[in-house]
């Protein structure tokens, strides 16, 4: 479990993340702090630990983007 | 509390043969510890589906009831029923609306198998335990999701 308390989530990665093509991301999970794409992986727990890890205070955003159209 | 409203932008994508537009919004999930995320917000799908390894890492209750959940052509992944608080980010900090107890299925992992919906879905918001708690437009022209926050008293 991760523990720590860090900072809240920077609004303006969430802005960043909107006007981003990431389709070289495709289909990955990635993580976003500081205006940067700083991890990604197939496996989000490992992501999410790796992240936790390298930035304890921080609170990067974890976002994934389908590159196929998808429906329901 | 005065009701607060959230307004978002659609996120343009690239796929094949074009781009689509996908309503994705910022979130904070809170168990035992916390952790931001940009879900789909997703009007077609019944309940919010967490993948159980981001469960387990924010430390969701993982004993609830089980039962399995279906997309359009899959033949069921299994599920537990769970809860966790929810906070959808404002612009402003203030303006950060939480709630608490959202119903939530945690998706499980089927063992050595790696085309299921843990790896192969983003995180999806849906109707369950939120639409109870804003009105939502989608204003694509405009680029504009907007959240209303709905009063107690119109809470069903």
């Amino acid at each position: 479990m991760l523990m720590g308390k860090q900072k809240s989530p920077d609004y303006e990665d969430y802005e960043w993340f909107l006007k981003q093509d990431l389709s070289s991301y495709q289909n990955k999970w990635f993580a976003i702090l500081h205006k940067k794409v700083i991890d990604s992986g197939d496996d989000v727990g490992a992501l999410m630990l790796r992240v936790k890890k390298q930035h304890p205070k921080e609170e990067p955003f974890i976002t994934r983007v389908r590159t196929e159209l998808s429906i329901l | 509390m005065p009701a607060k409203t959230l307004i978002y932008s659609f996120k343009h994508t690239r796929v094949q043969n074009g781009t689509c537009v996908r309503p994705m919004i910022p979130i904070t999930l809170r168990g035992t510890t916390s952790f931001p995320f940009i879900a789909l917000l997703d009007t077609g799908c019944d309940a919010t589906v967490i993948p159980d390894k981001i469960a387990q890492l924010i430390g969701l209750n993982m004993k609830g009831r089980k039962t399995k959940i279906f997309g359009q052509w899959d033949t069921g992944t299994d599920a537990i029923e769970s809860t966790c608080t929810m906070m959808f980010l404002g612009k402003l900090h203030k303006n950060t609306v939480i709630l608490k107890d959202v119903p939530v299925l945690i998706a499980v992992t089927k063992e050595g198998y790696d085309g299921d919906i843990t790896n192969n879905c983003e995180m999806v918001l849906g109707i369950k335990g939120i639409f109870d708690h804003f009105d939502i437009t989608f204003e694509k022209t405009e680029d504009k999701i907007i959240l209303k926050q709905v009063s107690q008293s119109k809470k069903r």
